[in-house]
């Protein structure tokens, strides 16, 4: 008992800050980020042995909190007024790209968009976010791959080019 | 190599999901094709910028999840329903039609229902200068046997009156016992 508790709160003391600043993204629900984070957390007590037997805790959690997020969303009604309590923003973005490549992101499809933001922002690996999504590693690799082609060519010119020159 | 390839494993490399072994594979490849290698940078860019753009946050890049929200259904939903479901639902009517009618037919047959009309209620009556100790008396032995029996010939005696009932479109009638 006293292992598990250690354990959980060793998980909520790593796991915890990012939870917040995953669900203060969403702008909706950024108002109840740490009732949701909570409410992450209990769910997860439940099936703790499904925690500690899962391969990653982290991905484990974020699948949790992507669901508890969905919940929030599909109930949320604009009752409360927001607090302006965001994640720390970094500095705002001067160079244009930036802000193309926010706008280029914003407009990808949800299934291409979803992992990308994961691994960006979440830094999880390509197993984690398939755990996260509950799709094939196969399946995470592929909407990477497409969702940073489609980055990549509304950025720059088409790399192909360059590297058709040079077959092996 | 082909292009496509390549860059799959340049954007798996970028993303810090390549292999070592397979990386150092594509560093070989990279330094005998130092113009393939410039691809390396373009997307090495690429992620860089989407970093970047990814860390500030924009309610436009997390307002879609890949799992649409629930939606209320409204009543143009029905103009929008695949027409096998409309095929299902005239299926089901015509069975229902079907079954309704061989059910009617069936009770086409008159039907008779027993009623029974209430028991009569016997009221004892004693006459006035009968005030004798006979055997006919009221509280006599005599007296409460023939009572007795005249509950158990009354209770046998009793009528019935039928309720026909022709048609299920009709309203059924009472037909008294005479």
């Amino acid at each position: 008992m006293d292992q598990t508790i250690k354990q959980l709160e060793e998980l909520y003391a790593q796991m915890g800050p990012k939870l917040l600043a995953y669900f203060r993204r969403h702008h909706a629900i950024a108002g109840t980020a740490e009732d949701l984070v909570q409410d992450t957390f209990v769910r997860a007590i439940r099936n703790f042995d499904r925690v500690r037997e899962s391969i990653s805790p982290r991905a484990y959690l974020f699948g949790i909190a992507r669901n508890v997020c969905l919940d929030a969303l599909r109930r949320h009604r604009p009752l409360e007024e927001l607090t302006d309590e965001r994640a720390p923003e970094s500095n705002p973005p001067d160079d244009a790209r930036v802000e193309q490549m926010r706008a280029v992101i914003a407009e990808l499809p949800p299934q291409h968009r979803e992992p990308l933001l994961l691994k960006l922002q979440q830094e999880l690996s390509y197993d984690e976010i398939a755990e996260v999504l509950g799709v094939p590693v196969g399946t995470v690799r592929s909407r990477l791959h497409y969702a940073v082609a489609s980055l990549r060519q509304a950025l720059n010119p088409p790399m192909n080019e360059s590297i058709a020159k040079h077959p092996l | 190599m082909k292009p496509e390839t390549l860059e799959s494993l340049l954007i798996d490399r970028a993303m810090n999901e390549l292999q070592p072994e397979v990386a150092e594979l594509l560093d070989v490849y990279l330094a005998q094709n130092p113009l393939a290698g410039a691809g390396v940078a373009r997307i090495g860019d690429v992620i860089e910028l989407a970093q970047q753009a990814a860390a500030i946050p924009d309610e436009a890049l997390q307002s879609g999840f890949a799992v649409k929200p629930a939606r209320r259904r409204s009543w143009m939903d029905w103009f929008q329903t695949p027409r096998i479901e409309l095929v299902r639902l005239a299926v089901y009517v015509a069975l229902g039609l079907a079954l309704g009618l061989s059910v009617a037919s069936v009770w086409r047959e008159p039907a008779t229902v027993f009623v029974s009309s209430p028991k009569p209620i016997i009221v004892a009556r004693a006459r006035a200068g009968e005030a004798d100790h006979s055997s006919a008396q009221f509280w006599s032995l005599a007296a409460v046997a023939a009572e007795r029996q005249a509950r158990s010939e009354a209770g046998r005696a009793v009528k019935h009156d039928r309720l026909q009932w022709d048609s299920l479109f009709k309203m059924p009638r009472l037909e008294k016992n005479q």
